[in-house]
């Protein structure tokens, strides 16, 4: 059987103006919220609605939950709380009243109709929890659309107006000051560790080798056929030369 | 027989087959093979002369009389020994091979060793005739000098060397 309250937990676990006034900036709570604050374990709508309040401060610049608002959300908790504890009465006096008349004759008409009356009431429970429980789902839904929107709105802020302008001011920056410290901190470090590897894997390859190899032998080759070109024109001038010289 | 030395005659830039005489090897080009070569013989000839004797001398703390003098005689035949095989073998000498020339019979053969060996005696035994004979490249058709008219034979450009220019 289910309940519309369970005992000794209120459906938002305590005084809203409490848990809103840990967070807020205005005066500090009563002793008595306090004190209820600091027993009490954190629950889901009691953070939410910590989270709303924070929210609303922040838009509105640190300033205070407004008191028409406290009252208006703290009215239905504490119609809830009042609701639970009236109920919780009720189903104690019901229950007694049950005990006293079961032993009187004829009692049994009255002990059945308290049993329905119990029974309407646990349905009745029961289906606000499942309405409470859609409400809840759905207005998660909504909180998650919002925050995506949110969130997509403030990337398309930042990569057009934000993210440019912060690149423009930082590039002079870092060429400037930045760039010119990391590579003469990195320099050494590379001299040292970089390079002898790079070296020692470039001699190591044999494709190097061969490239080294085929390029040397290309120069030498080029060398010699220059040698040999000029040698023959140099043949024929002086050929020419002499021949001029004795009118051969 | 080959048709010439190195089996394809030499070609002008234009294409057109070269004139005959400009298939030979003139003055320059001969010259500095033999610069190329006597550097290589002189290098050769010093170390083959020195380097045994002193190599004994301090691997042994002795001179070595005999050594010295097979030193000296291998030092002193070096020469002939290098010319004549380079001539036998392949018809080129390192200096030639560099220059891209080739000694050949007039037909395109190679040299017989005996031919190789008198060419080469000639050449280091009357270094100045043959020196002075080699001016009569100058004049002959075929760039001949002394020796070359002596021994039969011809210096060509090789097959394997760039385009001759052409007058």
């Amino acid at each position: 059987m289910t309940s519309i309250a369970e005992p000794g937990r209120p459906l938002f676990g305590g005084s809203l103006t409490a848990a809103a006034s840990v967070a807020a900036p205005g005066p500090p709570p009563p002793a008595a919220a306090r004190q209820v604050v600091a027993t009490r374990p954190v629950e889901g709508g009691r953070v939410l609605l910590g989270l709303a309040v924070l929210a609303g401060e922040r838009l509105r610049a640190g300033a205070a939950t407004p008191r028409a608002v406290a009252t208006a959300v703290g009215l239905p908790v504490q119609a809830a709380d009042e609701a639970a504890a009236l109920t919780r009465r009720a189903g104690a006096v019901a229950a007694r009243t049950r005990t006293r008349v079961a032993g009187l004759p004829g009692s049994r008409l009255l002990t059945d109709r308290v049993d329905r009356g119990r029974q309407r009431l646990a349905r009745a429970g029961a289906r606000a929890t499942t309405r409470g429980r859609a409400s809840l789902a759905l207005g998660r839904a909504d909180a998650v659309l919002f925050v995506r929107r949110a969130v997509d709105d403030g990337l398309r802020w930042a990569e057009g107006r934000a993210v440019p302008r912060l690149v423009d001011a930082l590039v002079p920056h870092l060429v400037a000051e930045v760039v010119p410290r990391l590579i003469e901190g990195a320099i050494p470090q590379i001299r040292e560790r970089v390079l002898p590897v790079v070296i020692e894997d470039l001699t190591a390859d044999e494709n190097v080798r061969e490239l080294m190899v085929i390029q040397g032998r290309g120069v030498i080759g080029d060398t010699a056929e220059q040698l040999r070109s000029s040698t023959a024109q140099a043949d024929d001038r002086v050929e020419s030369a002499i021949r001029r010289l004795f009118g051969g | 027989m080959p048709p010439a030395a190195g089996g394809r005659p030499s070609r002008s830039r234009s294409g057109a087959p070269a004139d005959r005489h400009h298939q030979y090897a003139g003055l320059v080009s001969r010259w500095c093979a033999l610069a190329v070569d006597l550097a290589i013989v002189a290098s050769a000839a010093g170390a083959t002369a020195s380097l045994p004797p002193l190599v004994w001398q301090e691997v042994t703390g002795t001179d070595a009389q005999w050594l010295a003098a097979a030193s000296t005689l291998v030092a002193a035949a070096l020469p002939w020994t290098y010319f004549t095989a380079c001539w036998w073998l392949g018809g080129r000498t390192v200096g030639a091979l560099l220059l891209g020339l080739m000694v050949t019979r007039p037909d395109g053969g190679r040299l017989g060793i005996v031919r190789a060996g008198a060419r080469a005696a000639a050449g280091l035994f009357l270094a100045p005739v043959w020196l002075a004979g080699m001016l009569n490249v100058l004049f002959d058709a075929e760039r001949r000098a002394w020796h070359d008219l002596v021994f039969n034979t011809v210096v060509r450009y090789h097959a394997g060397a760039p385009e001759r220019s052409r007058r």
